[in-house]
């Protein structure tokens, strides 16, 4: 079955000395988009990091199609199967919109022509960002630059897309174009897998296919990482409903019966 | 995790990740197979000329002005000034005056840039989207950076000395007059090819501490969070100051 692993973490700790009950165990397979959710300071950024390979995870163990993250010999074949959309967009503010999206082709040249080219325009236009490409970063709004940082992620030859609050600052137009691609990508094999990092239960609950969520922060030691408990989308509602996913169903209970004559 | 990054970016480690930078780009030009990092490089190097250039002529200019403007009025006569404390002038500006100026414009424009891009960019994830695309952001961010101070410096240097040059001739001008070339005769009497030498070197090698002290500082300053990028940025400041007196004395006393 490790061919149909997309993703496979194993004792994976956000502390810099791991910590009984607080490592991170999780498999991803081809296909499925896992929504992480957690509480202010539970560590989603910190684990994007750390699945991301920027950060070091003694003893853990991260394997990307069955390359080992954290292995010098495997690290690059692992990363080149990984895309990431950080906390921020962290667009190059000396590139053009353009090569930012073709950041992971610019190593070897000095731009793009042909198929290459296409693919990244492509990729602009997937996001609604086409009409961008010679902007410079700074001239874009925060909504605008995280879709080039998505745009960017799905760029290069990743198969698997590690996002932290992929739909923060989206106008609502652009929240349901970037819901619809995900899916799209994940269900049509453009994409293999999908973990989302998100504190929006409205945007996990549309697409996610599984939900984890990261225990809180020990007030004590401030020990972070663990899941409290994982479900597939199909028994989120399940009682009892996870307090995330309970909190926003109340929410728009409230809206339904303020919006009823 | 913290001391990682005190590893991947020790002063060692990138004076090494420097070396390989500069190295791998010659190799991309000398193949004529530019990449996006020598594009940046030249953009860097166009972006320093281009904010330093007008405050080092105007600084130079009225540094030139001002100094012979102030001895030729303090002296007894203007043959004094013309025969005994023109000749010397050349090399008190070259050797002392215009290192330092240069010096300073460096600090200001090149450490405080330097440093702020590098700690900024830590704060706004773009180091982590570089090391994600599999670029070294040693090379991509201080790489590019550091060469522009290391090669703008010795340029602005040699423009100064013109543009001092230039000024002390327009003081001139309103007491005796002199001829530009002649000028340049007596002006540049004191300046030897030792001296000229050695003022360059006091140039390159004070850009080249700057730029290591602000990459350092850059990359291993606090927490990345936008607040830090200030103090992390008058550390360097502060370093760097210390730095280029450090090197003025010890190039004194080598040359002494």
């Amino acid at each position: 079955m490790e061919g149909e692993l997309a993703l496979r973490v194993r004792g994976l700790s956000l502390q810099a000395v791991p910590e009984p009950g607080r490592t991170l165990d999780f498999d991803l397979r081809r296909g499925e988009i896992l929504a992480i959710m957690g509480g202010n300071g539970s560590g989603k950024s910190l684990l994007v990091s750390c699945l991301a390979g920027q950060r070091a995870a003694p003893g853990a163990s991260v394997r990307v199609h069955g390359h080992e993250l954290f292995d010098p010999r495997t690290r690059a074949a692992a990363q080149a199967l990984l895309g990431v959309v950080f906390q921020h967009p962290g667009l190059l503010r000396t590139l053009p919109v353009f090569d930012n999206v073709a950041l992971p082709f610019l190593q070897e040249s000095l731009g793009l022509t042909g198929s290459l080219a296409g693919l990244v325009g492509l990729r602009l236009d997937m996001v609604g960002c086409g009409h961008l490409a010679s902007s410079a970063p700074e001239a874009l709004g925060e909504g605008d630059k995280r879709c080039v940082a998505l745009a960017r992620a799905l760029s290069g030859t990743a198969r698997v897309l590690l996002a932290d609050e992929p739909a923060s600052a989206l106008a609502t137009a652009a929240r349901e174009r970037v819901e619809e691609l995900l899916s799209t990508l994940v269900r049509r094999g453009a994409l293999d897998a999908c973990v989302i990092c998100t504190q929006d239960a409205g945007f996990a609950l549309r697409v996610a296919t599984r939900f984890a969520f990261l225990r809180d922060p020990d007030p004590a030691t401030g020990g972070m990482g663990g899941f409290r408990e994982e479900r597939p989308a199909d028994r989120i509602f399940e009682s009892p409903v996870p307090p995330e996913i309970e909190s926003f169903l109340s929410r728009q209970r409230e809206w339904n019966i303020q919006r009823s004559p | 995790m913290l001391c990682e990054r005190y590893i991947r970016y020790s002063a060692t480690a990138l004076f090494w990740q420097f070396a390989v930078g500069v190295w791998r780009s010659c190799v991309n030009i000398v193949r004529c197979r530019p990449t996006v990092v020598e594009s940046e490089c030249v953009g860097q190097i166009l972006t320093f000329i281009r904010s330093t250039l007008p405050s080092t002529i105007l600084i130079t200019l009225l540094y030139g002005f001002g100094f012979a403007y102030y001895v030729m009025t303090r002296l007894p006569s203007v043959q004094i000034f013309r025969e005994l404390a023109l000749p010397y002038m050349g090399g008190v500006f070259f050797i002392y005056v215009i290192p330092a100026a240069i010096a300073n414009l460096v600090v200001i424009r090149g450490v405080v840039s330097l440093t702020s891009d590098i700690a900024s960019m830590r704060a706004s994830q773009e180091l982590d989207a570089l090391e994600v695309a599999r670029f070294h952001p040693a090379h991509f961010v201080f790489m590019p950076r550091a060469l522009a101070l290391m090669l703008g410096a010795p340029s602005l240097f040699l423009l100064g000395t013109f543009f001092t040059f230039l000024g002390a001739w327009i003081a001139c001008q309103f007491t005796f007059r002199p001829g530009l070339l002649e000028f340049w005769d007596v002006f540049t009497y004191s300046i030897n090819s030792w001296k000229a030498s050695l003022a360059l070197f006091k140039v390159g090698l004070t850009a080249c501490v700057m730029s290591f002290i602000a990459g350092y500082f850059g990359f291993q300053g606090p927490l990345m969070r936008a607040e830090s990028v200030g103090r992390t940025t008058t550390d360097a400041v502060v370093t760097a100051t210390l730095a280029i007196t450090t090197i003025n004395i010890l190039v004194g006393l080598l040359v002494d």
